[in-house]
């Protein structure tokens, strides 16, 4: 019988004697409360904003800028749905890339308010570097939303259809409206100037006072304002920390930004878009890359994109030696043959060869194409005259260099340089020129507001055409 | 041995002493084989005087004189008292007690009588189940039990089953029941990686084992196990042999070969280029007349008469051959009992490259240490491994040859081609490896202790440990392991452990009133690891382990937790062997809950009337056995995230420097989801129980369900978890058994059914997962979509209709409405099985059937798509629109212009099916002829599963539910009728040996 009253004791004290035991805390998390408080995790929460920022351009908003604008330079030989729907400018509400695209870009931009509410924890000597990131950041984000969510801007026009919501402050409003096509650029200008004027100059990974002038120059370019726009690139041109490649195929896939970089989102082999669980089916290199690289041969190039450049031209030279046995390492020009499994025969870009090379964003050569074509636009000739600057371009091409350019020709030869790195659906816009039979502001040519978080969110409008 | 000849020597002593002994002998056999059945008690009823028989069945008495009658009892059997009547030779049979009113129910810390319950709970005839060799338990209950629906996710082997215990009562939180073995709750949740399908950790129990299985369905059952009684209970009891029980060894092998039940049809070359080649013609792919040649063109081909026409079906599945062998003993004395199992399986599956092999090892103990207390110990180990192919979504699984062109030979020279328009999959079946290992322990300790009279003490401490290593290889050659090979390796380690007190009081007090109480407290924990490295950059395939790798891949690990602390009570009362009275009470606390909801209440009432014992039923025959039960509780469901209730930041990195991200919101508030339940059932028995059955009704409402409510993308978050919303199950369920014939040839039917309706009456915002949405005045997961409404005669165009109910039709998707087009949950379940026996021969038959569940091809717009890309089609594409005035609901073949090819309700089917589940014949071998051999029994069999299959479903097995990619257990609960490359089930045939000696 003792035994047995010991036994009982005993399962009675233990379970008093375990108040703790259902406290029981996470391990590889820390509580909301305690997140912000220190400088140091406000740097540590800033550097998140740029991964979800990254992704959603790496794959969503890149392709739906080159695929939209395509006119048959990519034969799509691949499965997806997703590419199919951008090169056949068939969206629908529910498309998946503008939906998580969205999704991407405003996490985004909620770290970045999160870190702009809190800024005051962070020390004097970091804050206004952290300060002008975060404005960076989201001043990217809501010049692009309203790019790709919205009507085409058009200069001193009213610009009052809907964009985005214009989320500056997350405790607010829950279920927002959209701003107007001018207001989200007005905010997109004013974020960018302020991180201008914030930044440093001597950062190389995180965004530098360039990168926002470089931003600020497209920005300006979209609304018409040449002397900004020429000035902004002048900027940073004229501060010689940048310089162009000796080739133009040097001028990607690197690990560390190259001094052609203004501004890159970095990626390395453990953090990157593209290999998420080891399949490598999403990114810029899954696609466009031959297999046996690291993507999936899905993006064919073809003759409409050769028949861009003159014979010599680098930027439109094809190899065609490579094997089933070549690798990475062994492709030497812009295009080559595609090898591997299932690249049908077919030739692939090399601008996007693997996934852990940093996502190339703005580079110097467009400086000098933004340079010459505002100036053109202006009649001026800050830093340069428009042909200096081409020919700047076309020399590093080893191609020919002409006697004067207009405003046609830099136009061309922005296309012909900037092809498949994400812009060119926008430079399209901007010029009125069409895409096939669509109009440069046809409601095809624009995303839809996700469908889902239309559902959620009852307060936003459609786009036309959805 | 010892006490027992003390025992026979005393009784020798005390028989000699009384002059007027009497001695009968006799044999006690079993009805139903006519074998002899050892370690029957035998007792001059009256008396403390007994015996029990002997190996032979043979037992010898003495009754002191005046005794009228001899009691023999069994468990399992009916117990049977014979008048002596002078008699010195007494043979009985004693008869099964499959359906008795005596049964022994194991319940929630304890077991009653079945005639003193009044909850619904269903027990399952294990023994006549495991006749047949099953993959996992629970896929041989499947059309046994009505309520309870079991679905295997496809014809794959090692993963998942979905078990709904009365419909689906949850949305965000696991719908699983919740798995009590020998006392203690085990880990049932998938561990595997989340590119892959579900795995099944109920698969480590080895079937053989299991002594009893339970079902508990109603509150009144569930509730003492509080906040996750919702889902309702399996409880599920291993083997240990009975005191006294003759020693003896049994010893089984069987061999199965499997083939798919259904395999569909797909174009074959000519009509692949012909469908194809015009689809490139009408989308100016191709100039007129050309269109053959150019789709052959992308393949290689000059010309048809160069072309291959490979069946991809033919490469994808194969003629499985599994084997299964056990070998078991149980026995004991007066003091100790034993049970000790160990068992070897190999299975294959029907599809390529997917096998299974598991071992087990069991070893149960029961000892009496003195007449106050018993303790007992229990101790199963498994190891199993589980050869795996890729999800349904991926180019690498075999069922995704069926998309591949039929002019594309599927080898050339012995090696996979490799030029096919879709990666070909048979490379990764020929280089690749993708192993789940499992290490699982479940071991247990028990004391069981007399206090006083009617006072027990019991308590038990029980671990489950599970290691699974799931380790894979892509080869170079692969499109994923490209350009030099990747290696993965995760672990996850669960160790799971349950330490339950308490006081069991069992009183009758002046003969009318039976009281028994249970009280006491649990403490649960569960923690869980998961590691993950991945290398790349490999030698060459010869090297597959990490250690190779030249470049890091993936590296990882986390680790959760979660616990439990509860107080739990139940009080029975049974006046005058009719009134029946019932309530339970459980506390639950968890670490899972919000700071501000940290312990919960759930309880339960119910009562029962034994109308059939009331004095004015006594003197009619019809009806022998009636009772009447009504219950009422609330029980919860607590499997939500460990850390559901905190607002947390995430460790993560950008690029090589640390970083935090905000990934959850905070709701303190966050609790348990609470299911009410009403019961009401009746149980009969016609004809003194040749007939008898029950019937229940049942109303469960669940309300605080644990949603993730939607939050628009432009708060920064998805979705944030909140306890809102409410849905209700109700139904019926039906079971009636009839032993048609009885005496030397058999005869028992018995059918079941169940219906249950499930509606959701109040969400924050309408979910949608896939195709499936939930939405309120609906069941859960309604396929929404477009609804198709044919082809234009006119053009060929894909119709869609503009609004709900509205008979306008548009060709331009994006203006049709989205609506609800099909219901994926079934209207009725159930199964009949017919049961045969003569003299030594048996033969059951069971048929499974579910009825008007709809079903969704999510891979119609691949595979059934009038050849609007180059994957292969189902044959009816053929039928596409032509020319003007062709009437079809097949549009014309347009190449890459989407004509009809977005998800809509054109690929919508009805998913009912009636199946031959199995059909199984045995014979027992003559004792007279094995016993020669020194063999006690005998029994071969052979058996089919799944033999036959009624089904309108055009696409493989109607059997199936798509896990989907990246899924979660939100989309895995909402996510229903799917298939996508689902693999269908095997239809095998089994012939097996059982030897007993």
């Amino acid at each position: 019988m003792k035994r047995i009253k010991i036994l009982l004791y005993l399962s009675v004290f233990v379970l008093f004697s375990c108040q703790d035991f259902l406290e029981l805390e996470p391990k590889q998390s820390i509580d909301t409360e305690t997140a912000l408080t220190s400088g140091e995790n406000i740097r540590l929460a800033l550097n998140r904003a740029y991964v979800d920022i990254r992704d959603g351009y790496g794959q969503q908003l890149f392709h739906g800028a080159e695929l939209m604008a395509d006119q048959g330079e990519i034969n799509f030989q691949g499965t997806y749905i997703q590419p199919r729907e951008y090169l056949s400018k068939n969206l629908v509400a529910s498309s998946m890339w503008p939906e998580s695209a969205w999704q991407d870009m405003y996490q985004g931009i909620y770290i970045c308010n999160q870190v702009l509410k809190n800024i005051d924890v962070v020390e004097q000597t970091e804050k206004d570097q952290i300060k002008g990131e975060a404005l960076f950041l989201r001043g990217l984000c809501y010049f692009d939303l309203a790019r790709f969510y919205a009507p085409t801007y058009k200069p001193g026009a009213s610009n009052n259809a809907d964009a985005v919501p214009l989320v500056l402050d997350n405790t607010e409003e829950q279920y927002p409206y959209r701003a107007t096509v001018q207001e989200v650029y007005n905010q997109a200008q004013s974020d960018l100037e302020e991180a201008a004027n914030l930044l440093s100059e001597g950062e190389y990974f995180f965004a530098n006072k360039f990168a926002a002038k470089a931003i600020l120059s497209r920005l300006y370019l979209t609304t018409g304002e040449w002397e900004k726009a020429a000035n902004a690139a002048n900027d940073v041109i004229e501060s010689e920390l940048f310089s162009l490649s000796a080739t133009p195929l040097a001028a990607f896939n690197h690990a560390a930004n190259t001094a052609e970089d203004i501004f890159t989102f970095q990626q390395n082999n453990d953090d990157n878009l593209g290999n998420e669980s080891g399949t490598g089916n999403e990114g810029m290199s899954a696609f466009y890359a031959s297999t046996n690289v690291t993507g999936r041969s899905d993006f064919a190039i073809t003759e409409v994109l050769f028949a861009l450049y003159e014979d010599g031209d680098l930027r439109g030279e094809l190899q065609t030696d490579l094997t089933d046995d070549s690798d990475e390492g062994d492709i030497k020009s812009l295009y080559y043959n595609g090898f591997g499994n299932n690249h049908g025969g077919a030739n692939f870009c090399a601008k996007w060869l693997n996934f852990d090379k940093n996502l190339t964003f703005i580079r110097l050569a467009e400086m000098y194409l933004t340079r010459a074509e505002a100036n053109l636009e202006n009649d001026s000739e800050i830093g340069a005259a428009p042909v200096e600057d081409i020919t700047a371009i076309r020399l590093r091409a080893d191609v020919d260099t002409p006697e004067t350019v207009d405003l046609e020709f830099v136009r061309n030869e922005r296309i012909r340089e900037l092809i498949f790195e994400g812009n060119r659906l926008h430079d399209y816009k901007r010029w009125g020129w069409s895409v096939e039979d669509l109009a440069y502001d046809s409601p095809q040519l624009v995303f839809p507001v996700p469908q889902r978080e239309r559902d959620v969110n009852t307060n936003l409008s459609q786009n036309e055409n959805y | 041995m010892k006490k027992i000849t003390f025992i026979i020597i005393c009784l020798l002593i005390f028989n000699l002493s009384n002059a007027q002994v009497q001695t009968i002998t006799g044999k006690v056999t079993s009805s139903d084989d006519g074998l002899p059945l050892p370690g029957v008690t035998v007792v001059a009823e009256g008396t403390t005087i007994g015996t029990v028989t002997n190996a032979d069945g043979y037992y010898e008495i003495q009754p002191p004189a005046g005794s009228r009658s001899l009691k023999f009892t069994f468990i399992g059997k009916k117990t049977q008292t014979v008048d002596i009547n002078g008699r010195t030779s007494i043979n009985v049979q004693l008869e099964d007690e499959a359906v008795g009113v005596d049964e022994v129910i194991v319940v929630g810390f304890g077991q009653q009588v079945k005639s003193d319950i009044t909850g619904s709970i269903a027990k399952l005839d294990v023994e006549s189940l495991q006749k047949v060799p099953a993959p996992s338990f629970e896929s041989s209950l499947q059309g046994k039990t009505p309520g309870v629906f079991i679905e295997k996710s496809s014809g794959k082997l090692g993963e998942g089953i979905k078990i709904r215990v009365r419909g689906t009562s949850s949305l965000s939180a696991s719908n699983q029941p919740l798995y009590v073995v020998d006392g203690m709750i085990i880990t049932t949740e998938d561990q595997g990686t989340l590119t892959n399908h579900p795995t099944n950790p109920i698969a480590d129990l080895n079937f053989d084992d299991i002594e009893s299985i339970q079902i508990l369905k109603d509150a009144s059952a569930a509730a003492i196990y509080g906040s996750r009684g919702s889902n309702g209970v399996v409880i599920i009891t291993t083997k240990t042999g009975r005191t006294n029980q003759p020693s003896r060894i049994n010893f089984s092998y069987s061999r199965s070969y499997s083939e798919p039940t259904i395999v569909t049809d797909f174009l074959n070359t000519e009509e692949y280029v012909e469908l194809i080649g015009e689809s490139m013609e009408n989308a100016q792919w191709a100039d007129s007349g050309q269109g053959e040649a150019q789709i052959l063109s992308w393949g290689g081909y000059e010309s048809i008469e160069e072309a291959p026409n490979t069946n991809w079906n033919d490469h994808a599945f194969r003629n499985a051959v599994s084997s299964s062998a056990s070998l078991s003993s149980q026995g004991g004395n007066e003091s100790s009992q034993y049970y000790f199992g160990f068992s070897y399986d190999d299975q294959e599956a029907i599809l390529i490259g997917n096998d299974y092999e598991r071992f087990s090892g069991r070893l149960n103990l029961n000892h009496k240490v003195s007449e106050r207390v018993d303790l007992g110990a229990k101790f199963n180990f498994v190891k199993s491994d589980l050869y795996r192919v890729s999800n349904d979504n991926a180019f690498a699984t075999p069922m995704q040859l069926i998309a591949q062109a039929p002019f594309f030979p599927a080898f050339v020279d012995g090696e996979p081609y490799g030029d096919t328009f879709y990666y070909n999959g048979l490379i990764s079946h020929k280089y690749d490896r993708n192993d789940t290992r499992t290490y699982r322990t479940f071991a247990n300790a028990f004391a069981r202790i007399k206090m006083t009279k009617g006072l027990t003490f019991h308590s038990l401490f029980g671990v489950d440990n599970l290691n699974q290593r799931e380790d894979q290889y892509r080869s170079r050659k692969t499109d994923d392991g490209s350009p030099a090979g990747k290696s993965y390796l995760r672990n996850s380690n669960i160790f799971n452990w349950t330490f339950d007190n308490y006081l069991n009081y069992t009183q009758n007090f002046n003969e009318v009133h039976k009281l028994e109480i249970v009280a006491g407290n649990s403490l649960q924990k569960s923690e869980q690891f998961i590691s993950r490295t991945g290398g790349k950059t490999f030698p060459s395939d010869e090297f597959q382990t990490i250690a190779s790798a030249a470049e890091n891949d993936d590296f990882y690990s986390f680790a959760t937790s979660y616990s439990y602390m509860s107080l739990f009570s139940r009080a029975n009362y049974k006046y005058a062997g009719k009134y029946l009275l019932a309530a339970s009470y459980r506390i639950d606390g968890s670490s899972k809950f919000g700071a501000d909801n940290r312990y919960g209440n759930f309880y339960s009432g119910s009562a029962g009337w034994l109308i059939s014992e009331e004095a004015f039923m006594l003197n009619q025959e019809i009806v022998s056995y009636l009772k009447l039960r009504a219950s009422y509780g609330l029980t919860g469901n607590s499997e939500i995230g460990n850390f559901g209730s905190r607002g947390l930041y995430e460790g993560s990195s950008y690029a090589g420097k640390p970083a935090i991200r905000p990934s959850q919101l905070a709701n303190p508030d966050l609790s348990w989801e609470t299911t009410a339940q009403t019961d009401i059932g009746l149980d009969f028995g016609f004809f003194k129980n040749r007939i008898n059955g029950e019937i229940d009704f049942y109303y469960k409402k669940t309300s605080d369900l644990l949603l993730n409510r939607l939050l628009p993308y432009t708060t920064g978050f998805a979705s944030i978890t909140e306890n809102v919303g409410e849905l209700e199950n109700k139904g019926v369920e039906f079971s009636i058994n009839s032993n048609n014939l009885t005496g030397d040839l058999k005869w028992n039917t018995s059918l079941n059914l169940a219906t249950n309706k499930n509606k959701v009456l109040n969400i924050v915002s309408p979910m949608t997962f896939g195709r499936n949405r939930v939405e309120e005045g609906q069941p859960i997961g309604v396929l929404y979509m477009k609804k198709y409404a044919g082809v234009d005669p006119e053009n060929g165009d894909a119709l869609y209709y503009l609004e709900k109910g509205s008979d306008e039709t548009t060709n331009n998707y994006s203006q049709a409405a989205d609506m609800v087009v099909g219901d994926p949950n079934p209207d009725w379940y159930g199964g009949l099985e017919n049961f045969f026996s003569y003299k030594g021969i048996d033969l059951k038959i069971l048929f499974q059937f579910v009825y008007g569940n709809d079903m969704y091809n999510e891979a119609g717009r691949f595979m059934s798509a009038n050849g609007d890309w180059v994957d292969n089609q189902t044959k009816d594409q053929m039928n596409r629109w032509q020319q003007a005035g062709d009437i079809t609901d097949v549009p014309q073949a347009r190449f890459g212009e989407s004509n009809g090819t977005r998800p809509s309700s054109r690929w919508i089917y009805d998913g009912s099916y009636l199946r031959l589940k199995n059909l199984t014949l045995g014979y027992n071998l003559p004792t007279k002829l094995i016993s020669k051999a020194g063999l006690y029994k005998v029994r071969i069999y052979a058996s089919g599963l799944n033999i036959m299959t009624w089904t309108n479903f055009p696409l493989y097995d109607p059997e199936v539910n798509s896990a989907g990619t990246n899924r979660t257990q939100t989309s895995s609960n909402i996510q229903q009728g799917i298939w996508y490359y689902s693999t269908p089930q095997a239809k095998s045939y089994t012939f097996g040996i059982k030897i007993t000696f």
